[in-house]
């Protein structure tokens, strides 16, 4: 302490100040100069552990192996918390394995930095759709399409766009889904795999016409393309030209020769061009017979919905049953006109109204024929 | 009427006329910026030697072997080269303040970053913090003392040092400024609040160039989901503080026993807290080190409450360890990683019976830091405001506010002396604490104080006794031997003592306790510890060593100060 004291109060000489100032200045640049190497060398070993890390749980997660793709990529995240790729990632994976209360968090601090990120609100609103917050997840999904993309953006766009439109397709907001659907259509001109979604997610929403002019669309690009022949064919059976169906299925099954779906499609089609009673050179007799065979249909339908809603017996379905019954067992003329032939359609169609009210719209593969059916009397 | 020059006037505004007080304030800036780099390279370094001993997907081993190499390796540094630079850096920056009028070495600055990047690097369960403290506080005296500033000037920088140090440490400006201000100099309103701010600043913007815009710790923006949960955030406090108290008492416990053991043994004694880290980290790799990833982690609410349960016990037992067999290094992150598992653990319990009710368990584990912080160190305010620091988020505030102050409370009520003035009476200095700081206001005792007095010997009988006090005008006086202080005895005791004591010595025996005061104490106080001692004469004492007397101070001295005539002739 003794040698400590005489330390204190000893004013230096200017020199003495000069020299202690140099050294200082000199401490400070070397300390700087050690300081910055020292946090390269940091940066560089923790850059190339995090991406390491984070390739190594991409690929986990790719393989489906979640848990331990989730331990890889909060490392990868820790070590560099500024690459916002990783923790998306690492959302992703969290999203996956049900773990929203883990995700959303993380979820919250990339959005304060990032609010326009087109990637952070895509994993925002797959994180709102976890929690059942689908109002919540069409905002981010809407946010996620005009957001920023750094690379390939318009690609992403039609991507975040098209689970966008799965999710409305699941909701039933057919109104909706139109309006995604068709920019969709612009955006992806050349992507083949989403027109032929867009041309069944048209058909979803009961605009078999647009959904048709894709698939039209998609045959002149590629003639060959089978499932571009089918879907035109599904398209042409809800419009009702159920002739083209059956030339669409066909030319579909002659290059997909063994393909189930579209066999069924071609014995829709043929089932429903044999049922079809609106062709204009039809005999009066044989579209009285097809009429006939229609409401035979419609009335085994509606007895077959009753007996198995024994508790649902409206008043009017019980009418109806019995109105189609009476002109079943009625006697067949001998000779039928359009106007006998239309009657006995109306009865089909007031029969078929009444199972939908009892049994809902929705119909069995066999049953496929006559909902189309009555759909188009009703146009 | 005599025109003043610009810079007469800037001095004059600033209040800075005095020429030490000028260089008081440029060297505090120079001191933010060469702390703030000495304190980056110090966590840099660490961190890389740390990296090099555990590389990434390392041996098993290496967790046995690199803590008991570490402590071997720093615990002989120390030992033969650096013996100041044990411990964690306060109480000794502490020590260096209030008995060694600010005096720190180069060496032992030298020293700690040294000895501390070795041993924190090995994996031992300190933190950097306090060590940085003291290398701040270090470089500050050895700066003021090169500048040939006075004593008193080289005290002040002593704080300038520390909140430089402990801004770049924890990246927390104003909670540097709070701590140096609460625990280093125990005044809110010390003079030297300026240069305490400036040096923060400095060193944190020297940070913020090279480090970047990091917090310490990630933690996600947390907000209160029901007001049920200030009742958890309260059983936190509780459970914070219990376990705040059970830190501090087995650190002091166990630092007595390693000061029993004997001075040969002093080299090997650190290796003790690298056994233990070697084998906890052989089976529980997370409780290594200081812990800071482990706790980013808990924040975010991604953990098993069994883990962090676990992990709390351990550290609770690994850090004072450590510590106590005199490795260099902190215990301010070990505090919050202790805080962060028991408030996690707490959290995770709470969130698992009222999921609707309760925040997620990271919210509790951030609460927790500032929990245990309040209660081992025993700076509310400071803990406070570190934690909103570190998060940069007001929302949590109230409920770490309530939880701190519950924990502060039962650490107080637990645990009487704060750990470092503990830390510091078991090395034999008395520093002052919080509550006796403000009683160093008013004129110093030392001021007063009567030099050479002699004691008078414990062997003397009661006539040489009584002979002394008629000499003295007196009715007590200081007895020991050889200049070393034995207690004090009053006429009184001598008179009403059954049966009459032969010599003082016997009387000592009986009244072991004695009034003294030391030199910096006012004398405001020196008359209360004469009214609760009933004496007229206290002994001034060091604070190093309280039966080393400097000399005495009198009732009729005290009065002669503030001009009261001690006896009513006088008056007259």
């Amino acid at each position: 302490m003794t040698g400590a004291n005489q330390d204190f109060g000893r004013r230096p000489s200017t020199n003495s100040l000069v020299g202690l100032a140099f050294i200082i200045a000199f401490v400070i640049v070397a300390l700087a100069f050690i300081d910055s190497a020292l946090e390269k060398a940091e940066r560089r070993d923790l850059e190339s552990q995090a991406q390491q890390a984070h390739a190594q749980g991409a690929q986990l997660v790719r393989q489906g192996k979640l848990d331990p793709a989730i331990e890889l990529l909060r490392k990868a995240h820790t070590l560099e918390r500024d690459n916002t790729l990783y923790e998306l990632d690492l959302i992703d994976a969290l999203i996956k394995t049900k773990r929203s209360d883990d995700a959303e968090p993380l979820m919250n601090e990339i959005l304060l930095h990032e609010p326009d990120d087109g990637r952070a609100n895509l994993s925002a609103a797959r994180l709102a759709l976890e929690k059942g917050k689908s109002a919540d997840a069409i905002s981010y999904y809407h946010r996620a399409i005009y957001g920023d993309w750094p690379q390939n953006a318009p690609a992403h766009r039609v991507a975040a766009r098209m689970e966008l439109v799965h999710l409305l397709a699941v909701e039933g907001r057919k109104q909706e889904l139109l309006a995604e659907l068709l920019p969709l259509e612009e955006e992806a001109k050349t992507n083949i795999p989403i027109q032929k979604e867009l041309g069944r997610l048209f058909l979803v929403v009961g605009s078999p016409s647009r959904a048709a002019e894709a698939y039209r669309a998609m045959i002149d690009r590629n003639p060959k393309d089978a499932d571009a022949h089918s879907g035109l064919g599904d398209a042409e059976l809800e419009m009702g030209e159920y002739r083209n169906a059956r030339a669409a299925f066909l030319t579909a099954l002659h290059y997909k020769p063994r393909d189930a779906s579209i066999q069924k499609g071609l014995d829709l089609s043929k089932a429903l061009t044999d049922l079809d009673p609106t062709p204009r050179r039809l005999a009066s007799m044989e579209k009285y017979r097809r009429s006939i065979h229609i409401l035979q249909l419609a009335y085994g339908n509606l007895n077959a919905c009753l007996a198995q809603h024994p508790g649902v017996q409206p008043a009017d379905a019980a009418q109806e049953l019995s109105t189609a019954g009476d002109a079943l067992a009625a006697k067949p003329p001998s000779h039928a006109n359009n106007e006998l032939s239309e009657s006995v359609l109306g009865i089909a169609e007031k029969t078929w109204q009444a199972r939908v009210a009892v049994c809902g719209a929705t119909v069995s593969r066999q049953d496929e024929a006559l909902r189309l059916i009555v759909e188009k009397l009703a146009q | 009427m005599v025109k003043l020059s610009l810079r007469s006037k800037l001095l004059n505004w600033t209040g800075f006329r005095n020429p030490e007080d000028q260089v008081s304030i440029v060297l505090s800036i120079v001191i933010g910026v060469l702390v703030g780099l000495t304190v980056v390279a110090f966590i840099l370094l660490t961190g890389r030697l740390a990296t090099r001993m555990y590389p990434p997907g390392g041996a098993a081993w290496r967790r046995l072997l690199v803590p008991i190499a570490g402590t071997l390796v720093s615990g002989y540094l120390l030992f033969r080269y650096f013996p100041n630079a044990r411990g964690s850096g306060i109480p000794q920056t502490k020590f260096a303040l209030f008995i060694q009028d600010g005096y720190i070495s180069l060496r032992t600055v030298i020293g700690k970053f040294v000895a501390c990047s070795i041993s924190l690097a090995s994996g031992i369960a300190l933190g950097r913090e306090g060590p940085s403290v003291q290398i701040g506080a270090g470089i500050a005296s050895v700066l003021g003392r090169r500048f040939g500033l006075s004593k008193t000037n080289v005290k002040a920088l002593l704080p300038v040092g520390s909140s430089a140090a402990l801004a770049a440490a924890f990246n927390t400006p104003i909670a540097a400024v709070l701590f140096s201000l609460e625990e280093i100099l125990g005044d809110l309103h010390a003079p030297v609040l300026a240069s305490v701010v400036l040096s923060s600043a400095t060193s944190w913007m020297v940070l913020h160039l090279i480090l970047g815009d990091q917090p310490l710790f990630h933690v996600p923006a947390y907000k209160l989901v029901n007001p049920l949960e200030f009742g958890i955030y309260a059983i936190l406090g509780v459970i914070g503080g219990l376990g705040s108290v059970c830190f501090v008492k087995l650190l002091l416990k166990l630092r007595i026993r390693f000061r029993q053991l004997p001075a040969s043994t002093v080299w090997l004694q650190p290796v003790a807290g690298g056994v233990l880290m070697g084998v906890f980290g052989l089976f529980m790799p997370e409780v290594l080190g200081v812990g800071y990833d482990y706790v980013d982690r808990v924040l975010t609410g991604d953990f098993p409450v069994k883990i962090v349960a676990l992990l709390a016990v351990m550290k609770i037992i690994a850090t004072p360890t450590c510590y106590s067999s005199g490795n260099a290094g902190g215990i301010f992150g070990p505090s919050l990683f202790i805080g962060a598992m028991i408030g996690g653990a707490v959290g995770s319990i709470a969130h698992t019976l009222l999921p609707g009710l309760t925040a997620n368990p990271g919210a509790y584990a951030l609460v927790g830091m500032g929990t245990a912080f309040a209660g081992i160190v025993r700076t509310p305010i400071t803990s406070v405001i570190m934690i909103f620091e570190m998060t940069r988020d007001y929302t949590i505030i109230v409920p770490l506010m309530i939880s701190n102050l519950i924990s502060f409370f039962i650490s107080q009520q637990l645990q009487r002396e704060p750990i470092y003035e503990a830390l510091a009476l078991q090395e034999g200095v008395y520093l002052p604490t919080g509550e006796s700081r403000e009683e160093l206001t008013g004129i110093p005792v030392g001021n007063v104080m009567r030099t050479g007095v002699a004691l008078l010997s414990s062997d003397v009988d009661v006539a040489t006794a009584k002979q002394q006090f008629e000499k003295e005008k007196v009715h007590s006086w200081p007895i020991g031997d050889h200049n070393y202080l034995q207690g004090v005895v009053r006429s009184h005791d001598i008179e009403t003592a059954q049966p009459s004591p032969a010599a003082m010595r016997d009387l000592i025996k009986a009244h072991p306790d004695y009034p003294y005061v030391h030199s910096d104490h006012p004398l405001s106080y020196a008359l209360e510890r004469m009214g609760t001692a009933g004496v007229d004469v206290v002994p001034v004492v060091s604070r190093a060593n309280i039966h080393q007397m400097y000399g005495i101070v009198t009732l009729a001295g005290i009065l002669a100060t503030y001009g009261v005539p001690a006896t009513a002739s006088e008056v007259k």
